[in-house]
């Protein structure tokens, strides 16, 4: 298991999902964002008000070999974590879907659809405290932080064409490369923040909300 | 016990519209055996078992031109045996039974477990492969299919999406209406990479359903069955065999034959097994293909090529080969008799081999009991005659009906008012067909 990758990606999805003042990250012990998996299956959540447990879809896993990788889950175990969190005061957080959304209503109902269609080989399922958690646990992305934070490409971005780098760089820089001579727009900033908010829920682009050379835990 | 009552239950609830499965006929079979150096037993006479047969459909269809042939199916499902028992044949016997009461059925030449190994439940599996190994002949040919990994993969993110989707409805409709509209939104998702990969999968699923689902059907029983089954697991190529060795069976090769070699990568998987203590097979031969027929069905569509019924176009040159077939067109022909020496039979058995493979030609081993002569009184097998009969009483706009070699055609009803009338008495020739029509006064000026 590549924890520390883990813990980029449980970082990054945070950041989107708008928490703040993450100062620690931990590996399944106390941290101001816990991450773990559910293998060997969870009996008990870490003791935190941040916790990500990642997930993966068998299907995803057999499709790709990207990393980092998470232990398969079904739907009925991600139900089963919902409900298992609730009970520590713990709720899902999930945005949006952008595929197949009618009819999902709950945050489990989200999580379950984002994890098998989008085939992250590790998606961070987010829970935080009941009491801050948004009605039935629909966040906002917030997606302005992403240029905060480091770009990796995987495949080739629908939008950005040659200038997608398949090594960490860092939003500013990146924004740079694509006004390229141009004058700048206070759009551009949001509409790649946009672009690849989009791309990395798809799986194409690995996005950081930390410097990815240093090791996270 | 409680997984044996739930199917009972489901596939008495919801009855799956069964149909003859062309790759599990025995002539199908002894081909593919021929062709791997194995002496099938001739289908005419042969003795098959259908372990999970449904409503019979794939034995009655088959027996229907194989009078001398006998057919023995059970199934747990007595709603579907029932409705198979309705359209007796005596060279057809269905029974109620689970898989464990199924013992001592005898010895076959062929036993078929056609949409059983993915769907059961484990235990059944066991039991499934350990009864084809006791009901196998010596000499005797099994076929087995089920999902297959890799390719199964983007139908196992479908089924697990369906399953949760439809999780709290009851009405067996109304999940597989929520399953297709979860399907037809994924199907329309832009995307690259998985993504990309999963909305292909869901376009070929809603295809793949539209087609096959029957016109007059309130809803796809197959997407009750399949996608939303509470037992569907795929096997790996590698996996199915270890299963197989471990139930004292050998693979024989798959069916239809594989293109092009490499790792199997399709969703689907079907196999012929034997007895591991049967002679074991050999490479697939070219040379083989001369001891079979070729079906010749050739329609010519101008500019010398012709279009055969699996829609591949052929132009065929010179005098020999597939020009000679075409010539014999429509019917079987000897591949023997195609060429006048071993060079040109060599290179025509490669060609054949090949499109056999591609599926463009249809290859036997048996010839099948069916002729191309036209007649004033034409007769087509009475379980077909009753079939047509049958939907044309029942008001239906179509129904399928199943040819000598075991293919199916969604037939409408307006043929069905024909064919219902090919007892091999009746006068139907085409002057018979026109006195007919205007005596009915269905023809206007013009």
């Amino acid at each position: 298991m590549n924890w520390n990758a883990l813990a980029h990606r449980a970082l990054f999805t945070a950041t989107l999902y708008g928490q703040r003042n993450i100062g620690r990250v931990a590996i399944q012990s106390s941290g101001d964002l816990v991450v773990t998996v559910d293998e060997p299956r969870l009996e008990v959540f870490p003791q935190s008000k941040l916790v990500a447990v990642m997930v993966a879809s068998t299907a995803a896993l057999a499709y790709s070999a990207s990393e980092p990788r998470a232990p398969a889950s079904t739907p009925e175990r991600i139900r089963e974590l919902v409900e298992l969190a609730a009970r520590q005061h713990l709720s899902l957080i999930e945005p949006e879907l952008l595929v197949a959304a009618a009819g999902a209503k709950t945050a489990a109902d989200r999580a379950v659809r984002a994890t098998l269609i989008y085939g992250s080989t590790a998606r961070a399922l987010l829970f935080i405290e009941t009491r801050s958690a948004p009605k039935n646990g629909l966040v906002k992305l917030h997606e302005e932080r992403v240029l905060d934070g480091w770009i990796e490409a995987r495949i080739p971005i629908e939008g950005l064409a040659e200038l997608a780098p398949n090594t960490p760089t860092t939003g500013r820089d990146l924004l740079r490369a694509v006004r390229g001579n141009r004058p700048a727009s206070s759009s551009d900033g949001p509409q790649l923040a946009k672009l690849l908010a989009r791309a990395w829920r798809e799986g194409s682009v690995e996005l950081y909300a930390a410097d990815p050379a240093q090791p996270l835990v | 016990v409680a997984p044996a009552r739930a199917m009972t239950f489901r596939y008495d609830d919801v009855p799956y519209d069964s149909e003859a499965c062309t790759d599990a006929h025995p002539a199908a079979l002894a081909t593919i055996a021929r062709l791997a150096g194995l002496d099938a037993a001739p289908a005419a006479t042969a003795r098959v078992l259908d372990i999970g047969c449904g409503n019979g459909e794939n034995l009655l269809a088959a027996a229907a031109y194989l009078p001398e042939a006998s057919f023995v199916g059970f199934d747990l499902s007595k709603n579907a045996i029932a409705a198979g028992q309705a359209n007796a044949l005596p060279n057809v016997r269905l029974f109620v039974s689970d898989i464990e009461s199924a013992n001592d059925l005898g010895s076959f030449d062929y036993v078929v477990a056609h949409g059983m190994l993915s769907w059961v439940p484990e235990e059944v599996r066991r039991k499934l492969l350990a009864l084809m190994r006791a009901s196998l002949a010596p000499n005797g040919i099994g076929f087995i299919d089920c999902n297959a990994l890799p390719g199964w993969e983007m139908r196992r993110a479908l089924r697990e999406l369906a399953r949760d989707a439809t999780r709290a409805l009851g009405d067996p409709a109304a999940k597989v209406a929520e399953t297709m509209k979860l399907v037809s939104e994924i199907a329309r998702a832009k995307g690259g990479g998985f993504l990309g990969a999963l909305a292909s999968a869901a376009r070929e699923y809603a295809d793949h359903i539209a087609r096959a689902t029957p016109p007059d059907a309130p809803f796809s029983r197959y997407v009750f069955h399949d996608l939303l089954a509470d037992c569907n697991d795929p096997f790996s190529f590698t996996e199915l065999e270890t299963r197989l060795s471990a139930a004292r069976l050998r693979l024989i090769s798959e069916t239809p034959l594989r293109q092009a070699p490499g790792p199997f990568t399709g969703p689907f998987l079907q196999v012929l097994v034997q007895r591991d203590d049967a002679p074991a097979p050999t490479a697939i031969s070219a040379e083989r293909v001369l001891d079979l027929d070729l079906w010749a069905d050739f329609l010519p569509i101008g500019g010398g090529a012709y279009r055969t019924t699996n829609g591949a176009v052929v132009r065929p040159v010179g005098d020999e080969g597939l020009a000679r077939a075409v010539r014999s067109a429509p019917g079987f022909v000897a591949v023997r008799e195609l060429a006048d020496d071993d060079t040109s039979r060599h290179m025509l058995a490669e060609q054949l081999l090949a499109g056999f493979r591609e599926g463009v030609f249809t290859l036997t081993a048996d010839r099948p009991p069916c002729t191309t002569s036209a007649t004033d009184a034409p007769r087509v097998a009475d379980y077909v005659r009753a079939r047509a009969e049958r939907a044309v009483a029942a008001g239906a706009k179509s129904a399928v009906l199943t040819n000598a070699i075991h293919r199916s055609f969604r037939v409408p009803r307006s043929e069905l008012e024909i064919i219902r009338t090919f007892d091999g008495r009746t006068p139907c020739s085409a002057e018979e067909l026109v006195d007919r029509l205007r005596r009915h006064l269905f023809l206007v000026p013009g």
